[in-house]
């Protein structure tokens, strides 16, 4: 009789430092046992699994998912401090799936300790800064001579000659808004960067009724981060200005 | 100024970092994720016409929401965002949150 | 991660909205590249003022009538999404290349 051994999977929330099993209860997605498989120092935080990834179109559903994953990082990290996170739906399969793990972990031991020598004793930020359009732009017109000009032009012209110095307008706010943006983000990345062991560029992304400038993931020394915030405090009590400060994350963009 | 990690308010910060970031895996390791089409408009195929989108697979997606609006009109399914899991490359499965706002 | 362009509208969750907010969007950027060569040949010098006259004021009848038929049909939302999709995709390409080189530029002060 051929009995054909199925395939498992174990699920991957972090990697961390520890030699003792540990094992943090039925706080996995889908309420799964959260426990550590161990290999040589070092330690990866699993729960037991199909070797099948977790997919469904409820969108509810996997919010829930998402969460829980961070959720046993957060906790994973009050335990042992350094941790190295996996995205979402990571999953090491085979036949004898914690054997797979620690295998892996032997294997990446290198790279493993890298990485936690690397975020020892920091904390990741995501620090987003936006201006109002409207609030700038109005700046820029009050400013900007060659507006200024624009404007009485305007109240002169006849109307299909003025739709076209509208547009000339809008040029020059654009460009103006451009070159102040450039200059702003360089200035307000320099400062920020002072503050930081390691500071990541990320997408800007769109908000309402705001622009954002810039979008950033700083890895920074716990005794660091009240002086990183003093310094956003400054950026957000400029006119028109806004900062948003979030976290400490477990270091999800700082891993190599 | 404090950082904020308040659940309502940074839903879309663990979302980018859950999703986006984390360690890499070697593929063969893990488990793989059939790609799955996308849902949505290319723009390009919506310019060519009718028939380019019939070639490009299109009426089926529209087909689908049609009948998707059918079904909510009908009250069974309310789908305001799509998590659509697209496919996997160098050991990470990437996945869409789609906003329809 | 790809942009995806969402033809389904909040207030009036129909295919026909998304449609037709897709459609507008297309409108729209035309209407920007007529504008734009408008404003060039103006610059260029090569046309009269009494053609410019006459290209300004159809400008700005057609800007007027995208904007009634946005207001008329509840269109701005599903049109503006179509949009921010389209800037979406252009702008991954230029963060790809032109902001890569920029950071590094930074970095080394």
């Amino acid at each position: 009789m051929d009995v054909k051994t199925k395939e498992q999977g174990r699920y991957l929330y972090c990697v961390a430092e520890g030699n003792e099993q540990t094992r943090f209860g039925r706080i996995g997605i889908e309420s799964n046992e959260v426990y550590t498989i161990l290999s040589n120092g070092l330690c990866a935080v699993v729960h037991n699994c199909k070797a099948e990834a977790y997919y469904s179109k409820d969108e509810e559903k996997v919010k829930e998912w998402i969460k829980a994953h961070q959720n046993v990082i957060d906790k994973a990290q009050e335990r042992f401090e350094t941790v190295i996170p996996l995205s979402f739906d990571v999953i090491i399969k085979g036949k004898n799936a914690s054997k797979e793990v620690a295998n892996w972990l032997q294997a990446e031991k290198e790279r493993l300790e890298r990485n936690l020598e690397k975020v020892k004793g920091k904390q990741e930020f995501g620090v987003q800064i936006s201006w109002d359009n409207k609030v700038i732009e109005k700046k820029l017109s009050e400013e900007k001579k060659e507006i200024k000009n624009l404007v009485k032009e305007i109240k002169k012209a006849p109307r299909g000659k003025a739709y076209f110095i509208k547009q000339k307008i809008k040029k020059e706010l654009k460009g103006g808004m451009e070159k102040l943006a450039d200059q702003k983000f360089k200035r307000f990345y320099l400062e920020i960067k002072k503050h930081c062991h390691d500071i990541k560029v990320e997408k800007n992304k769109r908000i309402e009724e705001k622009q954002m400038l810039m979008n950033l993931s700083c890895l920074t020394e716990k005794n660091k981060v009240q002086s990183l915030g003093r310094e956003l405090d400054k950026i957000n009590k400029l006119s028109g200005f806004s900062v948003r400060f979030t976290g400490p994350w477990p270091p999800y963009s700082f891993i190599t | 100024m404090q950082p904020t990690r308040e659940k309502n308010a940074t839903l879309a910060d663990v979302l980018d970092r859950a999703l986006n970031k984390g360690l890499l895996i070697n593929a063969d390791l893990i488990i793989s994720v059939a790609d799955i089409p996308l849902i949505g408009v290319n723009l390009k195929a919506a310019i060519a016409g009718m028939e380019t989108m019939l070639e490009y697979g299109m009426m089926q997606d529209w087909d689908e929401a049609l009948r998707a609006i059918a079904r909510k009109k009908r009250g069974i399914i309310d789908e305001k965002e799509k998590i659509t899991v697209l496919g996997e490359k160098n050991g990470r499965r990437t996945v869409s949150l789609l906003r329809s706002k | 991660m790809v942009t995806k362009i969402d033809l389904k509208n909040d207030d009036k969750e129909s295919l026909k909205n998304g449609v037709m907010g897709l459609v507008l969007a297309i409108v729209e950027v035309i209407r920007d590249a007529l504008r734009l060569q408008a404003v060039r040949r103006i610059e260029a010098g090569s046309l009269t003022e009494e053609e410019e006259e006459r290209l300004g004021k159809a400008l700005e009848d057609f800007d007027n009538a995208i904007e009634k038929m946005k207001e008329e049909h509840g269109l701005n939302e599903a049109t503006q999404n179509v949009r921010n999709g389209l800037d979406d995709l252009a702008n991954d390409l230029v963060n790809k290349f032109i902001n890569e080189e920029q950071i590094k530029a930074l970095n080394k002060k």
